[in-house]
């Protein structure tokens, strides 16, 4: 490489990973304690546990699940309802004051599936996960906060290329990993920032870019709005049902739709991700892969009647993808482990970073200096 | 360029451990998470040298 273009490297290098160093160290310091969100959560909040029951026990119905839930919260209204895989005795719904309320500040109600009792009645907002979700992924100020972040993810992905584009001349001939336990500290700390730089390249690059596309979710449901869900009810101006016809019903409509399939989560009328006037079923497979991808189903909340199913819009699906390899949720504790170590390693490689353009301005400032006191002594 | 073989090499694994683990059933993890930190040991083993 020229000298020249080596100049605009590190340069490109210097300044995108300036720019974006404390933005990430933020994102690096919340998102450690959010890989364990549901253990924390677990933890602090104390769930209550669901019966146990023996293997094979018929599960309560949806629909009296839902009458618990709206015993409990009355004059509310059920936004979503929510099967998790990690816990299949539980059902959770997410309830709003209004039918079409920002999902921001809805509580959520957890109901044991085969008893139907109410466990446990919780606002999402005041949970320590939630304070450092909203910090990490918007830092307080909303769409904006978005993208502003996802231009520091571009920002960090442009530095870890330009950081591989320099790493040759940087290193020499010295062999990978190889650090110089010296005295002179700048080279060891040169040396820790280039190998750890190197180690997490792999999980940095698929972190920070879909993080970055996990900035974009709120274009992605409008887009999804707006064409697929328009699409499937034909038309936007629908009626808001008079009564609920069964939920229980809209499942078994939404399985025979969707064979070999179960439903991860049900969006009601006037909630963000459905019409005014249906149930939004989305069924997820059931391979590991598959569970992550979604099929909407749309059943008419009044009368019943089945009105449409699609196979989901790419955008959303690659957003659906992007959202486990970025918290690194989809495997079991181990999992979680390597990506805490992978976020202590990049938290380090930031810090070595900040420190050695700290050093050089501090050494390229004092060389200047040197030569006016040589002045002044002359 | 002989210097980024190993380090590109080394990504590659870890991207496609990452991968691999959301591809296959959770009960993979393990392996999956040992050739991780095993990629991350490779990383640093001269160091420690």
């Amino acid at each position: 490489m020229t000298s020249g273009r080596l100049r605009i490297w590190t340069t490109v290098h210097k300044w995108t990973a300036l720019v974006s160093t404390l933005f990430l160290l933020m994102m690096c310091v919340t998102g450690l304690p959010l890989i364990f969100r549901g253990e924390i959560d677990s933890w602090l909040e104390g769930e209550t546990a669901p019966v146990s029951v023996p293997a094979g026990t018929p599960r309560a119905s949806v629909d009296s699940v839902l009458e618990a839930a709206r015993t409990k919260r009355p004059g509310e209204f059920v936004q979503f309802a929510v099967w998790e895989a990690h816990a299949p005795d539980v059902v959770l719904l997410s309830v709003a004051p209004t039918r079409d309320a920002p999902p921001d500040g809805n509580r959520i109600v957890r109901v044991d599936a085969h008893t139907a009792q109410v466990l446990d009645d919780f606002p999402l907002e005041g949970r320590l996960t939630t304070f450092l979700l909203k910090l990490h992924t918007e830092m307080f100020a909303g769409f904006y906060g978005k993208l502003f972040l996802g231009f520091m993810g571009l920002m960090f992905l442009m530095a870890i290329v330009s950081g591989v584009i320099v790493y040759p001349p940087f290193v020499k001939q010295r062999p990978y990993g190889s650090v110089r336990w010296r005295p002179a500290r700048r080279a060891t700390w040169l040396d820790l920032h280039n190998l750890l730089g190197m180690a997490t390249l792999g999980w940095a690059l698929m972190v920070g870019a879909t993080g970055m596309i996990n900035t974009w979710a709120d274009f992605a449901i409008k887009a999804w709005q707006y064409g697929q869900l328009f699409e499937m009810t034909g038309q936007t101006d629908l009626a808001a049902p008079q009564r609920l016809s069964s939920l229980d019903r809209a499942l078994e409509i939404a399985n025979e739709a969707v064979p070999g399939t179960e439903p991860y989560y049900v969006a009601f009328p006037g909630s963000l991700l459905s019409s005014n006037r249906h149930y939004a079923v989305f069924m997820r497979g059931e391979t590991p892969l598959t569970s992550r991808l979604l099929t909407p189903v749309l059943v008419d909340a009044e009368t019943g009647a089945f009105t449409a199913t699609r196979p989901m819009a790419w955008y959303v699906t690659v957003l659906l993808l992007s959202q486990p390899l970025h918290f690194g949720n989809y495997g079991g504790p181990w999992l979680k482990a390597v990506w805490a170590v992978f976020d202590i390693a990049t938290i380090i490689v930031l810090v070595t970073g900040l420190y050695l353009w700290a050093s050089r301005r501090r050494r390229s400032s004092s060389e200047r200096e040197m030569p006016r006191a040589a002045d002044i002594a002359s | 360029m002989s210097s980024l073989r190993t380090p590109l090499a080394v990504a590659a694994i870890v991207l496609a451990a990452l991968l691999l683990a959301l591809v296959f059933d959770g009960t993979v993890d393990v392996l999956m998470s040992a050739i991780l930190l095993a990629a991350l040991a490779f990383s640093g083993w001269r160091s420690i040298r």
